[in-house]
Order: structure tokens, then C-alpha cells, then sequence
């Protein structure tokens, strides 16, 4: 049986890879530093909200 | 309008400085991120197509931003920097793993992993890529000391990734290092050694750090960095890894120039302890300086030397060549002339030009002229081995059809191989003229030496002659296949050097100089041609193939 090359499909799989790094970079920064769209702890005992 | 929450000290200037960064975090830091750019961008530089040195390039850019994340983690007190920096930094830490594990495995087995690997490699990395902007990962932020509290994903999911590559660039090794040869083994060692102790260094600080709160300790991860940068260094002068030629010296001055650099950032309490590194570093890599120059300079003598002996035995080689040529050229003349008169008298002895000649008499004189006639040829074959290997061999080029002189030669033959009670056939099955441009003579001689070595090793049995074509190609082919001794692979491969003889010719009283196939085969390049030979094995016969490209 003729055997399947398999390692053409690495160069893809990391390209999918990148991609989704990026898009994952790129939701984190709109998240927190444009949103800022995260729970602060003031004091420890106080919680409000980031954006408030 | 309400201002943002902020943590509770000044704002950091240019993202990086801040009275709130210990001067050991800048110094551990920096120093960290020096070392890995200057030995990443050396070795890239000097070997920038190797898919190592970008590696290595892509792994010191990840460390360095994670780094500068780092300090500006420390520097900042504004929240939302700290969440992206710390996802971030969530993000590089096994990236940096990853990397370090290709850069592993590329260095040892000189290829990239297989797709399984990779897949394996992808597979495990997507959760934390995917889950990162998530709550997963960092679950709120605690003012008063402005640290994220950690989620599941960055306390636990990010040290098991670190681990499993931590194993898997170990499983890599054992795999690997006992193939290695001595050289490249200590090269690799160093190698598994710097990459093993930063990673490790790298991740028990981050570990301590989430775990007891107490980040301060992480820090010290970070001289891991420089310890693998010297490590990777040191393997580069002395064993040449990467293929990167570079001397002890220039990673001297540049290492050295970083420190007592960074003497200009530092407080007393340091200032002692950068002095006590600096004076190990010089004490190690000067004592390896001297020690490479000593040797360097060492081999030098001893290539001079050698080269001069060499210089000598090639001068002598060359009067030794040119005396032997000489030699063979004057004694086959020398030889031809007497002979050609023995021939001469023998045949008119022989057709009775001088009278009857008894018949015992005859006997020996046909005795004389096949003698004569043998050595006229092994005569011919010295003085064609001199002029091609002084390169004097005249070919006078034209057009002539190979298919009637392949012919005409068998038909010269065929009296010997009956002789011998052999049957010698000629066959074409060409539809083409059979034209070539190479010289005549020269193509008959090779063509006579080819079927003249079958007749020779063929004890019984049949030699077929036939003449082929490969119009797609243009060649035209003469096969000479013969029912004869055969050859082992070992024959064929040294069949058509010089004084080249059967392994049992001598037993079998062959008689040859060993010269005939190794004129042929020179004589037929020099025109274009090609001369192979093929056997299925001893006592199974053999095929000489004499190709010419064809004309029309």
C-alpha cells in the first residue's frame, strides 16, 4: 500500500495555528486593555466591577 | 466621569521604569535579555539559512518579550496592562517550550518532527491559545499588589504543558545521543544541559510564584537564560555547533562588555557580586582562549608543515608521471618497429615467399606470428593508455554508420570464435541510418576490445552482437551479450580500470593486459558515448552496452 505523505500537512497545521495565536492575542488585548473587561479585587475584600 | 482604578503607587514612564522596580528584576532582566539576544543574533548572523539558528532567533525573541512583559508587569499600576501582560506572559512561557523542543530535536536528528509530532504538539498548545482571553486563565486582578489572580488554565494547565516538553526534549535525547559521534554528543549534551536547566530554572520560579504569591523568587529563573546563552556559546568554539565558525574572543569581549556594563545600574550590594561573576567568566573562557590559541597556533605549524611535504610529493608526482609516460611512449615505439618486421617475415615466410618450409618448421612459425601478433596488440593498448593520460589521443570526428561497422568488426571475429567453437552473431533491428559523428577507427577499436573480452571469457556457448536505437533519446546501442563467466557486483564495479582482469583469468589462462575495456570505455566518453556493463552473476553471462548519440 502506497504510504501517505503526511508531513506536507505540518506547514498547514502550524499556519492554523498562527492564525488562531494571533486572533487569541488579539481578543485578549480588546478584552482587557479596550473593554477592560475583568474583576478587580480592591483591597481583597471589595469587589467591583473594572469598567464602574 | 470616574478615573480608572489604579494600583497604589506612580505610574510607570515608557511603560518600563519605575521606582517600584527592584534594581535586581532590571539587572536579572536586562542581563537575561542581552544574552539572549547577542548569542541568538551571533549565531543567526552567521548562519542565517539554517533552520536552527531561526530557532534559536525565534526563541530568545520570545523569551525577550516575555522578559520585557515582565518588567512591565513590574513597572505598571495600571490594571488592564497587567492582565494583557500576564495573559501574555501565560501565552510565551510554553511557546518558549515548544520552541526549545524543536530546537532540540532539529539540532539531534538534523530533520524536523514528524506530523504526528507536531499534531501532538498543536493539540496540546490549542486549549491554552483558545481559553486564553477566558476567566479560565485569569480570573480578576488584586489592587493593593496589582497581580492577577490565576485561573485554572494559567495555574495548572500552563506547568503541565512545560513539563510534558521539559519530556519530551528528554525523551528526545535518550532516543538520539547514543548515535551521536563523539564530537556532536558533547555538543548535544551542552545543548540538552542549557536548554534542561533554563527551562526547569524558568518554570520552578514561575511555579514558586504561583503557588506562594512570592514573585519576587521567579526572578531568579531568569539567570537560567544567561547560563544556557554560555552553554550554547562555549558549544559553538569548541565544537563548532550550529556549523558556526566563531572564536572564544569575540564572545568574550561581548559577554565582558555587557558586564561591566551593567555595573553602570547597579547598586554596591551588587556591584560585588557582578565583580565575583565577571572574574569566574574571565577565569574560564581566558583559560579556554589560551588554551584554543595555544592549539590553534599548533595546528598551524603542522599544517604548514604538512602542506609543504605535499607540495613536495606533488612535484615529485608529477616528474614521476611524466618519466613513466615517457617511458611507456619510447619502449611501445621502440617495440612496434622490431615487431612489425617479425609479422612481416613470419606471413612471407608463411605464404612461401621464400621457398617450402617444412612442415615442423611451420608450425613454429605460426606460433612465432600469433605471439607477435598478440604482443603488437598489448603493444597498442600501452600506447593508447599513455596518450590518453597525457592527453595526446588524436580523434578525427565523422559521420559513419555505426550498424555496418559493428558488422564489419564481427565479421573479423567470427575466424576466432570459431576457433574456439563459439558461435558469434550479429543482429540490428534499427530503422534509423545508424549514423554517427565520432571517429572510426577509434569506435572499431572499442567495438573489437568489447566482443574480443567476450570471446575471451567464454568458454562455450554463443556471443550475440546487436545494434539498437532509442530514437526519443538519440542513441544508437551495440549490445555484446555472451554466455561466458559472469561477473560479481565487486567485478563490475572495477571492471573498466586499468589492468582490470577476472578474478580466475590467470587460472584459466587468459591471456590480457587488462587494458582493453578501460582504452575502450575512455575512447567512447571522449566522444559522447557511454560503455556499461551488466551480469546477473557469476556463471551467468555478461552484456557490454556501447552507446553513441545518434546522428540520423
Amino acid at each position: 500500500m502506497e504510504q501517505i505523505n503526511l508531513d506536507k500537512y505540518s506547514r498547514i497545521l502550524l499556519i492554523i495555528f498562527v492564525l488562531l495565536t494571533l486572533l487569541s492575542i488579539t481578543a485578549t488585548y480588546y478584552k482587557t486593555i479596550v473593554l477592560k473587561d475583568f474583576v478587580i479585587i480592591d483591597d481583597l475584600d471589595e469587589i467591583i466591577d473594572g469598567e464602574e | 466621569m470616574e478615573t480608572a482604578l489604579l494600583c497604589p503607587w506612580e505610574s510607570a514612564n515608557f511603560l518600563f521604569v519605575s521606582s517600584n522596580v527592584p534594581l535586581l528584576i532590571n539587572y536579572s532582566h536586562f542581563i537575561a535579555i542581552f544574552s539572549a539576544v547577542a548569542v541568538s543574533l551571533l549565531v543567526f548572523t552567521n548562519n542565517p539559512r539554517n533552520t536552527i539558528s531561526r530557532l534559536f532567533l525565534f526563541f530568545a525573541t520570545l523569551f525577550t518579550v516575555w522578559a520585557l512583559l515582565d518588567i512591565a508587569l513590574w513597572a505598571t499600576n495600571d490594571p488592564s496592562i497587567v492582565m494583557f501582560a500576564w495573559s501574555m506572559q501565560v501565552l510565551i512561557e510554553p511557546l518558549t517550550y515548544a520552541v526549545a523542543f524543536y530546537l532540540f530535536y532539529i539540532f539531534l536528528y538534523q530533520k524536523p518532527p514528524s506530523f504526528y509530532t507536531n499534531l501532538f504538539v498543536v493539540t496540546i498548545l490549542t486549549p491554552l491559545v483558545l481559553l486564553l482571553p477566558t476567566t479560565l486563565n485569569l480570573e480578576a486582578i488584586a489592587l493593593s499588589s496589582c497581580e492577577s489572580i490565576e485561573g485554572p488554565l494559567a495555574k495548572y494547565y500552563t506547568y503541565l504543558l512545560h513539563i510534558t516538553f521539559v519530556v519530551l526534549i528528554v525523551i528526545t535525547a535518550f532516543k538520539q545521543l547514543r548515535k551521536l559521534e563523539t564530537t556532536q554528543l558533547r555538543s548535544a549534551i551542552l545543548l540538552l544541559i542549557g536548554v534542561v536547566t533554563f527551562l526547569l530554572s524558568f518554570t520552578s520560579g514561575n511555579i514558586i510564584g504561583s503557588f506562594t504569591d512570592n514573585w519576587a523568587i521567579s526572578q531568579y529563573g531568569l539567570f537560567g537564560m544567561p547560563i544556557f546563552a554560555f552553554l550554547i556559546a562555549y558549544s559553538i568554539i569548541q565544537f563548532r555547533a550550529f556549523k558556526i565558525e566563531m572564536t572564544g574572543a569575540q564572545i568574550l569581549v561581548v559577554v565582558l562588555w555587557a558586564l561591566v556594563c551593567s555595573l553602570l545600574f547597579v547598586d554596591s550590594e551588587i556591584f560585588t557580586l557582578i565583580v565575583v561573576v565577571t572574574l569566574i567568566f574571565t577565569s574560564v573562557v581566558g583559560y579556554l582562549l589560551i588554551r584554543g590559541v595555544k592549539r590553534e597556533f599548533e595546528q598551524r605549524l603542522e599544517l604548514e608543515q604538512l602542506a609543504k611535504d605535499l607540495k613536495r610529493a606533488n612535484k615529485r608526482l608529477k616528474v614521476l608521471d611524466k618519466m613513466k609516460s615517457e617511458f611507456v611512449s619510447i619502449a611501445s615505439h621502440q617495440l612496434r618497429s622490431p615487431l612489425t618486421s617479425i609479422r612481416g617475415y613470419t606471413s612471407m615466410l608463411l605464404e612461401g615467399s621464400y621457398g617450402a618450409i617444412p612442415t615442423r618448421a611451420q608450425e613454429a612459425l605460426e606460433r612465432i606470428s600469433e605471439s607477435s601478433k598478440y604482443m603488437v596488440n598489448s603493444v597498442e593498448d600501452y600506447l593508447n593508455v599513455s596518450r590518453i593520460e597525457s592527453g595526446n589521443m588524436k580523434y578525427e570526428m565523422s559521420d559513419f554508420n555505426l550498424k555496418d561497422t559493428a558488422s564489419t568488426v564481427v565479421d573479423e571475429l567470427r575466424q576466432t570464435a570459431m576457433q574456439k567453437g563459439l558461435l558469434l552473431t550479429f543482429r540490428s533491428n534499427i530503422t534509423s541510418k545508424g549514423i554517427v559523428n565520432a571517429d572510426i577507427g577509434k569506435t572499431r577499436q572499442a567495438l573489437h576490445n568489447l566482443i574480443n573480452n567476450s570471446l575471451k571469457y567464454t568458454e562455450r556457448g554463443s556471443i550475440v552482437v546487436s545494434v539498437g536505437e532509442n530514437k526519443a533519446a538519440k542513441k544508437i546501442f551495440v549490445t555484446i551479450s555472451d554466455t561466458g563467466i559472469g561477473m560479481s557486483e565487486d567485478t563490475l564495479d572495477s571492471l573498466f580500470a586499468k589492468f582490470s582482469r577476472a578474478k580466475d583469468a590467470n587460472k584459466t589462462n587468459i591471456s590480457g593486459t587488462g587494458l582493453g575495456l578501460y582504452v575502450a570505455k575512455k575512447m567512447i566518453e571522449e566522444m559522447g558515448g557511454t560503455i556499461t556493463a551488466q551480469s546477473d552473476g557469476p556463471g551467468k553471462g555478461s552484456a557490454f552496452i556501447l552507446k553513441l548519440p545518434l546522428q540520423q
